[in-house]
C-alpha cells in the first residue's frame, strides 16, 4: 500500500496534548506518505496553520490546555482565506459543543480509541488534494 | 298590798296604759288612790310589803321621796318580767299631791320600748360588726314600710344619704326587675320562717344607672305576738367584683370544657395516685377507649404491652422527680391497631405546694412517624443516588482519561502489525513501539487502580500509608479532564509529595472529589477561572485544601452549608448532601472539614491530625 502513496506532498497537522498520541498518529500518517507537523495545543496549532496555508488536513484533539479544539476550529474558520484546510476532531470526549460542529466547519469527528483502518479511511476521504477543496462527507458528523 | 300586787300584775300583763294609783307619800304610803279602770286596784298595799326586799318597791319608795323633795313629778321606766318570762316595760310617773302624798301613774310601753331597744341594739351591733367593711345597713319596719338606709347603703348606690327616701320603695325600685320577683319570694319565705335568714344576690341600679351585684342578707328581729314580722334588719354587700370573677371563672370553665372537647389533642387528668379522673373525646379517639373505660387505672389498657414498662418507668421518674413527663410510645386499640403517640404531662401543685395530680396531653404522631420513616428512606435513597451521580461523574472522567491511552495502544499495535506484514519493522521501531505500549499500559493500570480504590463505598477500610503526591494525582484522574475541559486552570501544591500518611484513601478521595466538583461548579464559565488543590504536612497530620476563584459563599449561608439537604443549586441539580456527608466522613476519620472563612478565596480545608507516617522532604 505504500508503493504508490496517493498523498505525496500533502502536509497534515496533528494537534494533541498527549505526546504518545502525537507520536503514534504521526507514525501512522507518515506511513501513508504524508508529511506531518505537530502542535501540543491550540495556540501552537494556530501559529502553524497561519505559517502553512497549504495544509491538507488538521487532526485536532478536543480538550487541551490554553486553547482547545473548538477554539482552534473557530480560529481556522475565521482565517481570511478563500479555502481553508479541512478540520477533523479526534477525541475521546463528547462535548455538547460538538453539536455545533458544522458551524465551525468541522468536517468530521473521530472518536478515541479508533482502529488504524478508521484513521486511514478518514484521512482518505477528508484530505484536501493539493490545490483543491474537499467535499464534505455526508453523515460523518454526529 | 293586794292593790299594788294587782297593779303590778296588771302592769306586767297588760298591753295598754293601765291608769293611775296613789300611794301614801313620804317614807310611808298612807293612801292609795284608785283608778276606776284599773281592776283590782282598790286596796292600798300594806307598808311592810312596799318596804319589802323587792327592788321594785325600793324603787317606788325612792322615786316617791325624790318627787316629794323636788316638789314635782318624776317619770321613769321600769322593766319587769311578765308571765312566761316575756319582758315588759312600764313607764311610771310619781306626782306629789300633798305634803306626804304622791300619786302614781303607770303605763305599759312594751311595744314602743322593745322597738327602741332593738333598734339601738341591732343598729349598734350591726354598725359595730360592719365598721370598716363596705356593708350598707338597712332597717325595715315591715308594718309601715319605713326603712332606715345607712349612709353607706346610700353611698354604695351613688346617692347622698338625704337623697334616698326612707321607704321600702327606694329599695324595690332599684332592684333589677328580673330579680325583684324572686327576691321578694325569698323575703316571704323568711317571713314564713322557712329560712333562718334571708339571703340573696341580686342586681341593684345605682344613681348613674349602672347595675351592681349586691349580696343582701337580713333577719327579722322582731315578731308580733301573733307571729307577724315587725322589723327586719340587714346589710348590703357589693359583690360586683366577686360576681365578675365568678362570671369569668364560669366563662373560663365553659370555655375550657368546650376546648377540651374540641381539641384535636388528647387531654387527661389523674389524681395523685395516677388514677385517671378525666379524658376528653380526642383522647378516647386516639386510645380507642370510652371515657368510662379510661377512668381509674383503665387508661393503662390503651398502652401497647411492649411499651408498658417504658411508660411506667418514665411515669415513676416524673411523679418522683417532677419536671415533665415526655415520652413517645404506642397505644393499641381493641382491634390490635397500634398508634404512635407523644404524651406530655405536668404535675398539678396545690396551694400547699404539694403535687395532687397530673394533667397531660396525647397527640397521635402515627402519620408523622410514617412520614419521618419515608423521609429517612428517601434521604438514604438521595444519598445513594448522589453517590451514584458522583460515581458516574468519576466514571466519565475516567473514560476520558482512558480513551487516549487506548487509542495510543491500539494504533501502536496495529501499526506494528502492519509494518511487520510489510516487512518494514526494524528492531528499533519494534522496541520503540513496545516501550510506548508499556508506558501507556502503566498509565492505564494506574487509572484502573484508582478506580478500584475509589469507586467503592470504602467504609470500614483500614487506613493505609500512601504518598501525598501519588494520592492527589490519583484523585485528579477523576476530575482533571472535567476541570481542564472547561478552561479552568488547575494548580496543584504539594510541598512534600514523598511524605506518607495513613489515610482512608477511598473516602478521603471521595471528599476531595466532592470539594473539587463544587469548586468546578463555582468557577465554571468564569474568566480566569482557577482551582487549587493542596496537601501539606502540618505537625503530625496532613492538611488538604481546595481553593477556587469562585464568587465565594454568602456570609449568611456559611452556617448552613453543612446542613443536610441545604443547597444553593437549582432544584434537581444538587442533593445538598455533598458537604454534610463529606463532613461526616472526615469526622469519622477523627478529622475536621471546614470552610476557611479567613481565606481571600473560597477555601475548604480538611485537617487530619496524627496520620503522618513518613515526613517527606519538601520538593524544590
Amino acid at each position: 500500500m505504500f508503493t504508490d502513496p496517493p498523498f505525496a506532498g500533502c502536509v497534515v497537522l496533528v494537534v494533541d496534548d498527549d505526546a504518545d498520541m502525537r507520536e503514534v498518529m504521526s507514525g501512522v500518517l507518515e506511513d501513508l506518505g504524508l508529511a506531518v507537523i505537530e502542535a501540543k495545543d491550540g495556540l501552537e496549532a494556530i501559529a502553524l496553520v497561519r505559517a502553512n496555508p497549504g495544509l491538507c488536513l488538521i487532526l485536532s484533539d478536543l480538550k487541551m490546555p490554553r486553547c482547545d479544539g473548538l477554539e482552534l476550529a473557530r480560529a481556522v474558520k475565521e482565517l481570511p482565506w478563500p479555502t481553508k484546510p479541512p478540520f477533523v476532531i479526534v477525541s475521546g470526549y463528547s462535548d455538547p459543543a460538538l453539536g455545533r460542529a458544522e458551524e465551525l466547519n468541522i468536517l468530521s469527528i473521530l472518536r478515541k480509541p479508533f482502529r488504524l483502518e478508521e484513521l486511514r479511511a478518514l484521512v482518505a476521504r477528508s484530505i484536501r488534494p493539493l490545490g483543491s477543496t474537499p467535499e464534505p462527507v455526508p453523515g460523518s458528523l454526529d | 298590798m293586794p292593790e299594788l300586787v294587782a297593779l303590778l300584775r296588771l302592769v306586767r300583763e297588760s298591753t295598754s296604759p293601765i291608769g293611775a294609783f296613789a300611794l301614801r307619800g313620804g317614807t310611808s304610803f298612807e293612801e292609795l288612790g284608785r283608778n276606776p279602770d284599773a281592776e283590782g286596784c282598790g286596796q292600798a298595799p300594806a307598808r311592810a310589803d312596799l318596804y319589802g326586799a323587792q327592788p321594785f318597791t325600793t324603787i317606788l319608795e325612792r322615786r316617791g321621796q325624790e318627787s316629794l323633795s323636788a316638789g314635782r313629778a318624776v317619770t321613769f321606766e321600769h322593766r319587769c318580767v311578765g308571765p312566761g318570762g316575756a319582758q315588759r316595760w312600764c313607764q311610771l310617773t310619781v306626782q306629789p299631791v300633798g305634803p306626804q302624798r304622791c300619786m302614781w301613774l303607770a303605763a305599759d310601753i312594751t311595744p314602743a320600748k322593745v322597738e327602741e331597744v332593738s333598734r339601738l341594739t341591732y343598729a349598734e351591733r350591726l354598725d359595730y360588726a360592719v365598721r370598716g367593711m363596705n356593708d350598707g345597713i338597712w332597717d325595715w319596719r315591715v308594718d309601715t314600710g319605713e326603712v332606715y338606709f345607712s349612709p353607706r347603703w346610700c353611698e354604695m348606690l351613688g346617692y347622698a344619704p338625704d337623697e334616698v327616701p326612707q321607704h321600702l320603695s327606694s329599695w324595690s325600685e332599684s332592684v333589677h326587675p328580673d330579680d325583684l320577683p324572686w327576691v321578694l319570694v325569698e323575703v316571704e319565705r323568711h317571713f314564713a320562717r322557712q329560712t333562718e335568714r334571708y339571703e340573696t344576690t341580686h342586681r341593684v341600679r345605682t344613681k348613674s344607672g349602672e347595675w351592681r351585684w349586691i349580696l343582701d342578707r337580713g333577719e327579722v328581729v322582731l315578731w308580733s305576738s301573733d307571729g307577724r314580722p315587725l322589723r327586719m334588719v340587714g346589710a348590703h354587700t357589693d359583690v360586683t367584683g366577686q360576681k365578675h370573677i365568678e362570671h369569668q371563672l364560669r366563662d373560663q370553665e365553659r370555655r375550657t370544657a368546650a376546648l377540651m372537647q374540641l381539641a384535636p389533642v388528647g387531654i387527661y387528668q389523674t389524681d395523685e395516685a395516677g388514677n385517671c379522673i378525666f379524658v376528653n373525646e380526642a383522647w378516647c379517639n386516639i386510645a380507642g377507649l370510652s371515657p368510662e373505660e379510661a377512668l381509674g387505672s383503665g387508661w393503662a389498657r390503651a398502652i401497647h404491652p411492649d411499651d408498658l414498662e417504658a411508660v411506667g418507668a418514665e411515669w415513676q421518674r416524673f411523679v418522683t422527680e417532677g419536671g415533665l413527663f415526655h415520652l413517645s410510645f404506642r397505644f393499641v386499640d381493641k382491634n390490635g391497631v397500634s398508634r404512635h403517640v407523644l404524651s406530655r404531662a405536668s404535675r398539678l401543685i396545690n396551694d400547699h405546694g404539694v403535687p395532687d395530680g397530673t394533667v397531660g396531653t396525647v397527640i397521635d404522631i402515627t402519620s408523622e412517624r410514617a412520614q419521618e420513616e419515608a423521609l429517612t428512606q428517601q434521604r438514604a435513597q438521595m444519598a445513594a443516588s448522589s453517590r451514584l451521580a458522583a460515581l458516574g461523574e468519576m466514571a466519565g472522567g475516567l473514560a476520558h482519561e482512558l480513551n487516549t491511552p487506548l487509542a495510543v495502544m491500539l494504533l501502536t499495535v496495529e501499526q506494528l502489525q502492519a509494518q511487520e506484514r510489510e516487512g518494514q519493522l526494524p528492531r528499533e521501531r519494534l522496541m520503540r513501539g513496545l516501550s510506548r505500549l508499556e508506558s501507556t499500559l502503566g498509565r492505564v493500570t494506574r487509572i484502573m487502580k484508582s478506580l478500584r480504590n475509589f469507586a467503592r463505598d470504602g467504609e470500614g477500610d483500614a487506613p493505609e500509608p500512601v504518598r501525598l503526591g501519588g494520592f492527589i494525582e490519583d484523585v485528579l484522574y477523576f476530575c482533571r479532564e472535567r476541570i481542564l475541559n472547561h478552561g479552568i486552570r488547575l494548580n496543584v501544591q504539594i510541598p512534600a509529595p514523598e511524605a506518607e500518611a495513613r489515610l482512608g484513601t477511598t473516602q478521603l478521595a471521595q471528599v476531595l472529589l466532592n470539594l473539587l466538583n463544587n469548586a468546578h461548579d463555582a468557577v465554571v464559565g468564569q474568566e480566569l477561572a482557577w482551582i487549587e488543590v493542596s496537601a501539606e504536612v502540618v505537625g503530625d497530620g496532613v492538611r488538604f485544601a481546595v481553593t477556587d476563584s469562585g464568587p465565594g459563599i454568602r456570609e449568611d449561608l456559611r452556617a448552613r452549608i453543612f446542613e443536610p439537604f441545604f443547597t444553593t443549586r437549582p432544584v434537581g441539580q444538587g442533593t445538598g448532601l455533598g458537604l454534610p456527608i463529606s463532613k461526616g466522613l472526615i469526622e469519622r476519620m477523627g478529622g475536621r472539614l471546614r470552610l476557611d472563612v479567613g481565606a481571600p478565596s473560597t477555601r475548604f480545608v480538611v485537617e487530619l491530625p496524627g496520620v503522618l507516617t513518613t515526613q517527606g522532604e519538601p520538593s524544590a
